[in-house]
């Protein structure tokens, strides 16, 4: 925990004084309440009782003083600290790999990100206050005690040593409980979740009802750890103020003998049942402070967990460093072989080259690998040494910034941001200006459909903005990849919501800018790889066949029933 | 400007009130145990007023008069009150936690079983992840204010008036002068409060919403983000979000942490002020030393309650929040399938017609149009068609699971807008391409969690189905717990699970979207065996993409555009060379020759 402190300590240190001071100034008005009862009988005077009052009003704004500054400096530390962590947890997730992301499901990532760093945040604020508070009013409350009578403070703190048994008992319990709460209501959240994403096969073998039983039975789990938890709670609270009330009846009963006996006077006995009914509110923190405290430290071991985690793909140790910025790049791969863990091969002994101003198009069915190649030239995945090169270049030597540099990628799920079009498309260099944006636009064959949008440029996009259509939305990304403007261009089937005259448009104004660029084209239509100057064919991870279209066409192999089969389809489409 | 202003806020606050009759509709359903959370609620904040009284009987009577015995009997009496308090504190804060847990039961349950009953329409619009935060977190947000807050607000407010009264009683000239002195700045702190929070506690919830949104998109598209090297860029933009929300985290703070101090300030101003006026009291022989004591004391009890109170503000407003979007789902209407009063019940036999069906999932955009076709009781007919095309559409309407806009489809010669829905459902097997698994283990997933289908029923479908090749040697067979949607068995197992799932159920009708997915030999050979075998004696409409099963079938029907094209046996639509013969040669006549 101190770790994340420290960086704060003054404002730390500066608000456990200011809380000091307050249970300070708290302390001293019990006091002068029992002066006023002492003198009363002798030298009562309007102008006594008068100071009296503004002594303590005194007080009253000191105390209101203070109370604000530790306020203000230790939530302020925590909300720095909630903040440090939340933009440590991003900063982590942008060095993860898909490696990472395959494993994680989003709605897990959130909830650490969103519920567990509020629970961290109340630790680092009330439960630090309570702690504190609990053990400076304890602590000074006592010294004033035993500053009255070393006695009376034994008798009267005697009941309160049960506490410490009390408290012990209670925290295992409810440390064990609330993990029980947190961990029903997972699985309740997964339950809703499952059901209503498979509800329409809960729906067709008509299982409504029995669906209803079963959450009732889930949520009757909850509601019972709930009430368990509460009910240990509640008796943990009556518990603390019973055992105060044992030591306020003993305190009355032994010092009002003492009153009557002549050894106390009655005003110190006044102050001190004050000082003892202040004791109240630091055992009660205690029983605060534990239940925040556990599920703090719970949260802020999910939180550690994920930003413990160490990436798979990073920054080599002696990365190559290129003396600029290449304007070609030639491309191969050689006897690539890859699979996830210990799972069956996805690619087998690929090999492939691009040279620059050369385009490569590459078909195959769903799961033939396409997809997978691509992130392994990009690193999104891990590839072994040697097996991919860049400019002759081993690409796990390269910095991941200086090898994505050298990428313009268009994805196979068009996924735009939900911001304006101009930081979508402007994504890579957001200094460039309308006329270049535009310009990218007008190649992706977009700009009239701008054009046409009242705010233009700054349409914004998204759940609150214009949804476009998947074909729109591929040209964006396609626009955005010709303003990156790298020396080699990936489309990973960038082209299958577009309309075959749309898609001849786009590829043709392309044409002078690939002119030195190395382009590999993924598709499933044959349409857009004639414009490739190589194809390759891959099946179950393997390449099967090679060639300029002719020449495949003439092979009469896989690539042929492809053709025909599309031509088919075409004609189909026509009737 | 401003009457736009006003008229929104009027607006909102009927609303309100509505949330609030609905939240105490379910609070009536607990009334008799309301009753009794009332009465210990109302002895446990009455008691502690109690204690003052007889404490200070001690300072003015027992302790001047020097009388030990009666000091002793004051003790009793105090340990007597405490000993109760601890019991009724105790059954107060138990029953509260129940209560307001078996409130949330309740409605936790309705929300459930509503939103199941919505129709499919609802959910393909949805994201799930919005969906289920209604049955979760906004249920959590009701279930403090209930347990906590609502507590706080009736304990406390009793709390006040009890004091204020006993206050009024003792020495109404004290009580009166130090409420002059303090009330009109309470209140005037509090107005100037509420209004600052209310807009600043708005605003943090719309940060966080965005916040979230931002952290939820980077996680999605962090492929991107990372290719285009954005990872500085939206480390910024993450920042300065998380700096603004921040920055008015600590806008509530300075305005709570003049609040709430202030609160505290003026009960020790107040105390200042009873000291100095109940002083002058004592002077003129008006109050005595023990009435001053106790009048400290409750004034301290009297402002205690306002601290509370308003700090259990945020929690109404959140519960206000969740409440709000509770009802608005609850508003949604369910699916019209549950409305049918006596419907017809069958049994279902297996005749399936439709007559000019007529459907669009938005207004004009005919997915099917007019189509009509009439399938007898043991019939397998094979729906044939590009993607696209409608075949998933007609599947969807036998089950009811859309109304068509026009025709009539006729099962057993009923419209299934007279049948029950659970009688037709019941008999109809659904077998989708995309199968569904649920995080049990493999048992539980084909029963659906349905505890009367015996383990020997199960294997012995299993073993028809063909999916004991693969079940069996799973490690803990039956047993074996299926992991995160069932990523770890190929398309092709969770296809005969899911063959299996629907045999249990032994439907009359069998309705099957045979996956596309490429699936290993030998599976695909179980599955073929496996879809001929069900086929037997029942009424079956397959989407068919294996050249085996359209075979098989006794009838095709060709779907083109929406459209009914052609209809009959394999060989009479080749012979015909229409879209079938098209067809035939772009999806099915690779698997004449296997391994091409």
């Amino acid at each position: 925990m101190w770790k994340y402190i420290k960086k704060y300590k003054l404002l730390f240190f500066i608000s456990l004084l200011a809380l000091l001071l307050v249970d300070f100034s708290q302390l001293l008005i019990p006091r002068i309440i029992g002066q006023i009862y002492d003198t009363l009988g002798e030298e009562g005077s309007f102008r006594f009782f008068l100071i009296s009052g503004l002594k303590i009003a005194g007080l009253g704004l000191s105390v209101f003083a203070f109370r604000f500054f530790w306020r203000i400096f230790l939530i302020r530390m925590s909300r720095k600290v909630e903040r440090d962590i939340r933009e440590n947890l991003f900063y982590r997730l942008l060095t993860f790999s898909q490696h990472f992301f395959g494993k994680w499901n989003t709605g897990d990532l959130m909830a650490r990100a969103i519920n567990d760093i509020n629970h961290i945040q109340r630790m680092f604020s009330f439960g630090i206050v309570s702690i504190f508070d609990a053990v400076v009013m304890g602590l000074m409350t006592l010294g004033f005690m035993l500053s009255y009578d070393v006695k009376f403070t034994l008798i009267a703190v005697s009941p309160l040593s049960l506490l410490t048994f009390v408290v012990l008992y209670f925290e295992k319990r409810i440390h064990r409980l609330s993990l029980l709460v947190q961990n029903r209501f997972s699985r309740l959240s997964t339950f809703v979740q499952e059901d209503f994403s498979g509800n329409f096969v809960l729906k067709s073998l008509n299982r409504e009802e029995e669906e209803k039983n079963r959450f009732a039975s889930v949520s009757r789990d909850y509601l019972d750890k709930n009430v368990r938890l509460g009910r240990i709670q509640a008796l943990l609270h009556a518990s603390i103020t019973f055992i105060i009330a044992i030591s306020n009846v003993l305190v009355i009963y032994v010092g009002g003998k003492n009153v009557i006996n002549g050894i106390t006077s009655k005003g110190d006995l006044i102050a001190f049942l004050s000082y003892l009914n202040m004791m109240v509110w630091p055992m009660i923190a205690i029983g605060f402070a534990i239940n925040i405290h556990q599920r703090g430290r719970a949260s802020l071991e999910r939180v550690e967990e994920l930003t413990g985690y160490k990436p798979v793909i990073t920054d080599p140790p002696n990365p190559f460093l290129p003396e600029k910025k290449p304007e070609t790049l030639s491309v191969e791969v050689r006897d690539l072989t890859f699979s996830f863990g210990e799972g069956a091969p996805i690619l087998e002994n690929v090999s492939l080259s691009i040279a620059p101003g050369e385009t490569v198009g590459l078909i195959g069915r769903i799961g033939s690998g396409k997809s997978t190649l691509v992130k392994l030239l990009s690193r999104l995945l891990k590839t072994g040494d040697d097996t991919i090169f860049f400019n002759g270049v081993d690409i796990n030597r390269y910095k991941l910034n200086d090898l994505r540099a050298l990428i313009s990628y268009v994805p196979q799920e068009p996924f735009l941001f939900s911001t304006t079009i101009r930081e979508n498309v402007a994504y890579y260099d957001t200094s460039l200006d309308d006329e270049a944006v535009m310009e990218a636009l007008r190649k992706a064959d977009l700009s009239g459909t701008i054009e046409e949008m009242p705010a233009g440029l700054d349409t914004s996009l998204g759940e609150r903005g214009v949804n476009l259509s998947g074909g729109q939305k591929q040209r964006m990304t396609i626009a955005r990849a010709i303003l990156k403007d790298a020396p080699f261009f990936i489309f990973d089937d960038s082209f299958s919501s577009i309309d075959t005259d749309t898609e001849e448009r786009i590829l043709t104004s392309l044409a002078p800018l690939f002119e030195n660029k190395s382009v590999l084209i993924i598709a499933h239509r044959i349409s857009t790889l004639r414009y490739a100057d190589r194809i390759v064919v891959l099946d179950e991870g393997r390449i099967v066949e090679e060639g300029t279209h002719q020449e495949l066409l003439e092979a009469r192999g896989a690539y042929y029933d492809i053709f025909n089969r599309q031509k088919l389809e075409e004609k189909l489409g026509r009737e | 400007m401003r009457r736009f202003a006003g008229s929104f806020d009027e607006k909102k606050r009927k609303f309100d009130i509505k949330l609030v009759f609905w939240l105490l509709s379910y609070v009536k359903e607990m009334k008799l145990l309301m009753g009794v959370a009332v009465i210990f609620l109302l002895l446990g904040a009455m008691l502690p007023i109690a204690l003052p009284e007889v404490i200070q009987r001690a300072f003015d009577i027992y302790i001047p008069q020097g009388d030990i015995h009666g000091l002793f009997v004051i003790a009793g009496i105090l340990l007597g009150i405490n000993a109760a308090l601890f019991f009724i504190q105790y059954l107060q804060v138990y029953i509260m936690t129940f209560l307001g847990q078996r409130i949330m039961y309740n409605l936790r349950l309705d929300i459930f079983s509503h939103i199941m009953r919505l129709p499919k329409r609802f959910f393909d619009k949805n994201p799930i992840g919005r969906i289920m935060t209604r049955v979760t977190s906004d249920v959590e947000a009701l279930a403090e204010l209930l347990q906590s807050g609502l507590v706080l607000i009736i304990s406390e407010s009793i709390m006040l008036v009890g004091i204020l009264v006993f206050l009024l009683f003792k020495n109404w000239v004290l009580t009166l002068v130090t409420l002059l002195g303090t009330i009109p700045l309470l209140l005037l702190g509090m107005t100037v409060f509420r209004k600052k929070i209310t807009v600043i506690y708005r605003e943090m919830r719309s940060l966080v919403a965005r916040i979230n949104a931002f952290l939820q998109e980077s996680i999605v598209g962090m492929d991107i983000i990372q290719l285009f090297n954005r990872q500085k860029r939206d480390m910024k933009r993450f920042q300065s979000l998380n700096e603004s929300y921040y920055k008015t985290t600590i806008r509530a703070l300075i305005v709570n942490g003049t609040f709430f101090p202030f609160i505290s300030f003026l009960s020790i101003f107040a105390k200042a002020f009873i000291i100095w006026f109940g002083g002058v009291q004592i002077l003129k022989m008006q109050l005595t030393t023990g009435q001053l004591a106790a009048f400290l004391i409750f004034i301290e009890m009297f402002f205690k309650p306002l601290r509370e109170l308003s700090q259990s503000y945020n929690i109404f407003q959140a519960a206000m929040a969740a409440s709000e979007k509770i009802t608005s789902i609850m508003d949604e209407p369910e699916s019209v399938v549950y409305s049918v009063r006596n419907g017809f019940t069958g049994p279902l036999d297996g005749t399936i017609e439709f007559c000019n069906v007529w459907f669009a999932y938005d207004e004009e955009n005919w997915v099917l149009k007019d189509v009509s076709f009439k399938i007898e009781k043991g019939e397998t007919v094979a729906i044939v068609g590009q993607t696209g095309s409608g075949k998933t559409t007609i599947i969807n309407l036998i089950g009811r699971f859309y109304d068509i806009q026009k025709g009539k489809i006729l099962v057993d010669g009923v419209d299934i807008k007279e049948w029950d829905i659970s009688a037709l459902r019941r008999k109809m097997g659904i077998v989708l391409q995309d199968v569904f698994l649920f995080s049990g283990n493999v048992r539980e997933n084909i029963s659906l969690y349905n505890e009367e289908i015996s383990l020997d029923e199960i294997r012995e479908i299993v073993r028809f189905v063909n999916a004991d090749k693969f079940i069996d040697k799973l490690p803990e067979k039956y047993e074996t717990l299926i992991m995160e949607r069932g990523k770890a068995l190929s398309v092709g197992q969770r296809q005969l699970l899911s063959f299996a799932r629907t045999l249990t159920y032994r439907p009359a009708v069998l309705i099957l979207d045979e996956a596309t997915a490429n699936i290993d030999s030998e599976t695909e050979k179980y599955i073929q065996e496996a879809t001929l075998r069900m086929t037997e004696g029942r009424t079956a409409i397959i989407i068919a993409h294996r050249l085996a099963t359209i075979k098989h079938a006794h009838r095709i029907m060709v779907i083109h555009r929406g459209e009914l094209r052609e209809a009959g046996t394999h060989d009479e639509l080749i012979r015909r060379k229409g879209i079938y013969y098209d067809l035939y040669q772009l999806q099915y006549k690779d698997q004449e020759s296997p391994g091409a």
